[in-house]
């Protein structure tokens, strides 16, 4: 384990004028941005208590502490990938440990389709996709930690997918181990589907070290008309992780895009899924799954954008929430004065498993065309006790009954994705947290 | 096979049944009857074990040991079956996914290898032609879309695929026209052997032209008033309800 102290306090560095900070990304392109960043975060600050959106989720006191910027260099080639990784032989697997890339644990399949390139300071791809990040970007979520992000920004990743390519699927896998102690991660990806190309990404975030880091990533990510998006989030996190995640997806015509949240541990989880949907024909499915136990707590915040005519959007976000632990939904759906024809729709579906589980759940529809078929519905309830006893009564016993009834209401979320291969992946975690061990 | 002895249960302190004595031998057929509100649907869920009902005097014995001491699966392992009167639906779960899990938790209990899925499948093939049940609506979520006709008979699929060795019939007749009966009767009759035991609990005469029992017991207000053969049956469809009760008003003056 590498020893090192953290030198850096959180709240007094975002207050000071004081920038020079080891180890974070820099360049003449990347200095302007993270100077504007920086100053917007010197007004507003991190949200604090007063802020209805982080309401339900305080963190800080928790950041009231010092930290390292400098990501951990040397890669622990010990760190033990085997079972980790998803079986997908003809896909791309990029491996980080604590935010640092590492080539060995990586699997790489040359691709002219495809670039990854990391942000570098001053790399010519690292100021191309900046360039179009600020030309792209849309203020659709003012969320202070991505000025924070950028501000402090220490590492990030570039995905294009060229055009008219049916890509092979990536895999971006962030593992953190113990050597991530009291480091701050600040990551910004990148992404960009260009014309009618189509790709599976899925980004894994796998920590089971007992100490405490804070993750805070921004993606970006531009899926061109015609293109097509599955991405997948999967988090696992540790008992004193802090994991913040806002991902921007900015659709252009005719483009789908299917996101799936599975969120199934982390001592503080927030997710906030941005979707804005600023041309005609568009399609949106988003999909989430949250099983906080013990004392986790997992926020998914989420606004659909509708500002064209004709998009459809739809979405379906489950919880089981176990122990003590808190979990909290808000779903935004806005409908602006010239996107007529949308067809907006969400679910959002909760079961408390224990008498100390919490769930607090926010619908938010603001619609202003008149011309629409929009709904939401938010539900919370127990185990169906009918159901149970009907199990029972066929000589299952209760646990057993109880694991199948979790397993049928978790896995409509799991069923929604396209790739069998990600199915069982996910469908192993979940069965084996539920202890349900039937082959269907 | 079954002994009951003075049983009496509420719930939400309603007292329901007032001391029922009922004795099933196995090979035998019970039919209990009787007016709305009698307690049929109550001694049904008592003897399967669910808890809301509160057992406040007297026993039941199934096959030697206290029925009332186990568990709603520890009861069907050891051989009850119970086909609900409003099954319920179960979004997510396979009728053929459950059972097979229920059979080898049974097996197991019983002591016996569990089955695997080709065993298994050969195991229901027959059953699914006993009670002219589609394949398809198994692999379906449990009962959900199911016609009241498709329920009850996914409900006697389940008794012969779990081979109990009493059946309580919940009012297996109501909500169904004369084909389904006739399909759902049938398969109960096929499977009686003369080592099992069916109770039916039904409010009319006309599943009882199916299924032929040997003895009916009228119940009311909680207790067996009347017991026969399947002619008292008939004389229920012929005089109504209300002749048992003017009967037990006779007798108490």
């Amino acid at each position: 384990m590498i020893q090192h102290s953290p030198d850096i306090d959180l709240i007094d560095l975002i207050s000071q004028e004081n920038q020079n900070v080891p180890g974070l990304l820099n360049g003449n392109l990347l200095s302007g941005i993270r100077e504007e960043a920086y100053q917007k975060l010197k007004k507003s600050g991190l949200p604090n208590s007063k802020n209805e959106e982080y309401r339900y989720f305080q963190i800080a006191r928790k950041l009231k502490r010092s930290y390292t910027f400098k990501l951990v260099e040397k890669v622990d080639l010990s760190y033990d990938i085997s079972s980790k990784l998803v079986a997908e032989p003809e896909a791309i697997h990029i491996v980080y440990l604590n935010g640092v890339y590492s080539k060995d644990h990586s699997v790489h399949i040359p691709d002219n389709s495809i670039s990854i390139t990391e942000l570098k300071d001053d790399s010519p791809s690292t100021n191309g996709n900046l360039e179009l990040l600020e030309k792209k970007h849309q203020n659709i979520n003012n969320d202070s930690y991505i000025d924070f992000n950028s501000a402090f920004l220490n590492t990030g990743t570039c995905i294009t997918i060229k055009k008219n390519t049916i890509s092979r699927s990536i895999y971006l896998y962030h593992f953190f181990t113990e050597d991530v102690k009291d480091h701050i991660i600040n990551r910004k990806n990148i992404i960009v589907l260009e014309t009618n190309s189509k790709v599976n990404i899925s980004e894994i975030f796998f920590s089971d070290t007992k100490n405490h880091y804070f993750s805070n990533q921004v993606s970006e990510i531009f899926v061109n008309d015609d293109a097509k998006l599955e991405y997948c989030i999967i988090q696992e996190l540790g008992d004193d992780a802090i994991h913040i995640q806002n991902t921007n997806i900015y659709q252009s015509s005719n483009s789908l895009t299917n996101t799936y949240t599975y969120s199934l541990k982390g001592a503080y989880v927030r997710n906030n899924l941005n979707i804005l949907l600023n041309d005609e024909h568009c399609e949106s499915h988003l999909y989430g799954l949250y099983y906080p136990v013990g004392k986790d707590l997992i926020d998914n915040h989420t606004t659909v954008d509708h500002r064209k005519a004709n998009c459809y959007s739809n979405e379906l976000y489950k919880g089981l929430i176990d122990d003590n632990s808190i979990a909290v939904f808000n779903g935004k759906i806005f409908v602006r004065p010239n996107a007529q024809k949308t067809n907006a729709f969400q679910s959002n579906k909760n079961l408390l498993l224990s008498d100390s589980a919490t769930i607090n759940t926010k619908p938010q529809l603001e619609i202003w065309a008149d011309d629409v078929k929009c709904s939401h519905g938010a539900t919370t309830g127990q185990i169906d006790e009918e159901q149970l006893f009907y199990l029972r009564s066929r000589g299952l016993d209760a646990r057993t009954a109880k694991a199948l009834l979790l397993h049928a209401f978790a896995f409509e979320i799991i069923d929604k994705i396209e790739s069998q291969i990600l199915r069982k992946f996910i469908g192993d975690k979940i069965n084996s947290r539920l202890g349900y061990q039937f082959s269907d | 096979m079954l002994k009951i002895k003075d049983l009496k249960a509420s719930i939400f302190d309603n007292q329901i049944l007032n001391g029922i004595n009922l004795e099933v031998k196995p090979g035998e057929v019970h039919a209990i009857m009787g007016p709305n509100g009698s307690g049929k649907s109550t001694l049904a869920s008592v003897l399967a074990g669910r808890e809301e009902f509160e057992v406040n005097g007297g026993s039941a014995e199934f096959l030697g040991d206290d029925l009332l001491d186990l568990s709603p699966e520890e009861r069907a392992r050891k051989g009850l079956f119970l086909a609900f009167q409003y099954p319920v639906e179960i979004p997510g779960v396979s009728t053929t996914n459950f059972l097979k899990s229920a059979v080898n938790q049974v097996r197991e209990y019983r002591g016996l290898e569990p089955m695997d899925a080709v065993s298994f499948l050969k195991h229901i093939r027959s059953k699914m032609e006993l009670v002219e049940i589609d394949p398809s609506l198994l692999k379906r979520s449990l009962n959900e879309g199911f016609s009241g006709g498709e329920k009850k008979r996914n409900e006697i699929f389940q008794m012969a695929v779990l081979e109990p060795k009493l059946t309580i019939l919940d009012e297996t007749d109501s909500g169904l026209d004369i084909d389904a009966l006739r399909i759902v009767s049938n398969g109960v009759n096929t499977l009686r052997t003369k080592d099992n035991a069916v109770i039916v609990v039904t409010h009319y005469q006309r599943l009882l032209d199916y299924i032929i029992p040997d003895f009916v017991h009228v119940l009311y207000e909680g207790r067996i008033v009347k017991s026969g053969t399947k002619e008292l049956a008939y004389e229920l469809e012929e005089k109504g309800y209300d002749w048992i009760k003017e009967e037990l008003n006779t007798t108490a003056v």
